[in-house]
């Protein structure tokens, strides 16, 4: 019999086991049922790929009509057995706007219900003035994808003349209604906690005994991650005109502020996040930052993260510490779109519950050419 | 007490499992299960997620927020804040999600599921322009459609008033979920393996909007960045 997921934690109290007394089947129970909550409901919903119509204006490259990527970054949770990916399309005053839109999964995955993401259907875009979303959905079995650092999942739009695109790009998996006993899936046998079973150790080979729990332990604390990304387009245009380009860009070799394809905007923007913070504050939360990017010449660039912890009071963010920082070299690469290797981040956990908040600071390539992003991704990388 | 009681408010590492610990006829002691439960406690409070984070639009339209919008109905003198704005994306709004809401306990008066709490913070800007504010509102909406039409679980706003010059504001709006009840079936297992194949849960969307008071030609407000997160 497969292991219940219990959709809340308990309010459990320490008092219930005391030295000298016997364990109760009942707390040792309650360890195999907030497991099973931690691991197979408190699943992980990755960050969003948004991709708004571009600022129009100036010779802008518009969205309509153009083929392009959108990218949202996705490691596998250790209880995860299926992803949702849901897809919202952009509204159009064309009649007979369509566009395929292809999925390519994580390697190992594959579709429960693909739900027209793998190419095969033409979608037709709502016409404009409705508030209401209408998503596309899909299904696919994650149950092979091994907890990759570089998985991800691109949505292609396959753009035809009158294609107005992707808007909006999510993507969640699916908590679990239970949790076979197996050693491959992270519970714990529940029936193994009755009363009259003996405790034996188990382990990461036997889904029951008391080592298996320090085994489910540490898959939940080091294996269910969050998700940070700002994705973007991606695509095939090669303009270099910061005026043009549909892509986040930067042009100056300077560092400053990215073009974030927004209207006279004051400030530059800040990202803000509340981490897991496992340990105490002088501990920081390892994760690890890449980039999906492309230049159009042989010039190297540079994506600067900013991170600082601290509090939002009164309308303003006060830091608890100083600024830090991490910089990715962006190689050149001469007009091909590319991820950078990963480098380590190590975010602050000396802010309010843990808050700390990000900008991005970039350098490009220097005038007349263009530095393009696509995806800034950042995941948690406990270990 | 919605979480279960630590013995202190951090994980506490312990030995790999193989290593000889706890061995088959070892006594298990008080000492190690509190150390099970404590760090259970902490993993189930503090996995938090994140949800998404985005830019804004930049310049706020507003003198043009409700032209062309064809299903909703702009109503005067509301007093409804959150029916102010027709939730147009992306002019006056952005929606995040879905998202199967984690609960961190069951209650029974009412009866269900306390979700999370979950934190929006928009970052925007206040312009000069005299006698204007600007709103920004967050709603966790039982379904896709707008907080106008959906069920709400859980409200916030703000506003900022114009001051002497442009003022950067970064909007802190928390999202308190009333007990909720599993209201969809999301596939979660391929078929056949003689396991559940799909889960009841409770999917919420997170929807941001912005209202400004300016006018056309003046100095406008901006909206430059969301986040939302789940808190604990």
């Amino acid at each position: 019999m497969a292991t219940p997921v219990f959709q809340a934690p308990s309010a459990f109290g320490l008092e219930s086991v005391r030295t000298g007394e016997a364990v109760n089947v009942g707390s040792v129970s309650r360890l195999a049922e907030e497991i099973s909550f931690v691991v197979g409901h408190n699943l992980v919903k990755t960050g969003e790929a948004d991709a708004p119509t571009r600022p129009t204006g100036m010779g802008r490259i518009a969205l309509e009509g153009l083929s392009y990527t959108l990218r949202v970054p996705y490691t596998r949770s250790p209880g995860a057995r299926v992803i949702r990916i849901a897809v919202e399309i952009h509204e159009s005053h064309e009649i007979l706007s369509s566009q395929t839109i292809t999925a390519t999964l994580p390697t190992g995955a594959s579709w429960l219900d693909a739900g027209g993401l793998d190419g095969t259907i033409n979608h037709f875009n709502p016409p404009p003035g409705r508030t209401a979303p209408s998503e596309i959905v899909g299904f696919a079995d994650v149950s092979a994808v091994t907890a990759s650092m570089t998985h991800e999942v691109a949505i292609a739009v396959g753009a035809s003349s009158k294609s107005a695109g992707v808007r909006r790009v999510t993507v969640h998996e699916c908590p679990l209604s239970s949790l076979a006993v197996s050693s491959s899936e992270p519970g714990w046998d529940a029936a193994a906690t009755r009363s009259g079973r003996p405790v034996v150790d188990g382990g990461s080979s036997s889904p029951r005994g008391f080592q298996r729990l320090w085994h489910c332990l540490d898959k939940a604390r080091s294996e269910i991650r969050q998700h940070w990304c700002v994705s973007g387009v991606e695509s095939a245009n090669t303009s270099v005109n910061p005026n043009h380009t549909p892509h986040f860009n930067r042009e100056s070799a300077t560092e400053g502020d990215v073009d974030w394809m927004q209207t006279a905007r004051v400030n530059d923007p800040h990202w803000y996040l509340q981490l897991r913070k496992l340990y105490t504050s002088s501990v920081t939360s390892p994760w690890k930052l890449r980039v999906r990017y492309r230049t159009d010449n042989a010039t190297d660039c540079e994506l600067k993260l900013y991170h600082q912890g601290g509090s939002l009071s009164g309308n303003a963010f006060v830091g608890a510490g100083t600024e830090g920082s991490t910089a990715v070299t962006l190689t050149a690469t001469s007009g091909a779109w590319a991820w950078t290797t990963a480098v380590s981040v190590a975010l602050p956990t000396d802010g309010t519950d843990g808050l700390v908040r990000l900008r991005i600071q970039c350098k490009g390539p220097g005038s007349g050419h263009l530095l393009s992003i696509a995806c800034v991704d950042l995941r948690e990388d406990e270990t | 007490m919605p979480i279960g009681q630590r013995i202190v408010q951090r994980y506490i590492k312990h030995p790999a499992p193989a290593t000889g610990y706890l061995a088959d006829g070892d006594p298990l002691d008080a000492g190690s299960v509190h150390i099970a439960h404590s760090n259970l406690s902490h993993l189930s409070e503090r996995n938090v997620r994140l949800i998404a984070h985005a830019l804004g639009p930049g310049e706020v339209d507003w003198a043009g927020a409700w032209t062309g919008v064809i299903d909703e109905t702009e109503v005067s003198g509301t007093n409804d804040a959150y029916a102010l704005i027709p939730w147009y994306r992306d002019r006056t709004a952005k929606m995040f999600g879905p998202i199967a809401l984690s609960m961190t306990r069951v209650q029974t008066a009412p009866a269900g599921l306390v979700p999370r709490k979950i934190r929006c913070v928009i970052q925007g800007t206040k312009s000069t322009q005299a006698s204007t504010n600007l709103y920004v509102y967050a709603v966790l909406t039982a379904n896709a459609e707008t907080p106008i039409t959906s069920r709400r679980y859980a409200v916030a706003t703000a506003s900022k008033a114009a001051g002497g010059s442009d003022t950067l504001c970064v909007f802190d709006l928390l999202l308190d979920p009333q007990p909720v009840v599993p209201s969809a079936e999301w596939r979660c297992r391929e078929a056949g393996s003689g396991i559940g194949a799909t889960s009841g849960i409770t999917p919420a969307y997170v929807w941001v909007g912005w209202r400004s008071t300016t006018t056309l030609g003046g100095d406008p407000d901006t909206i430059e960045s969301v986040s939302i997160f789940e808190v604990w």
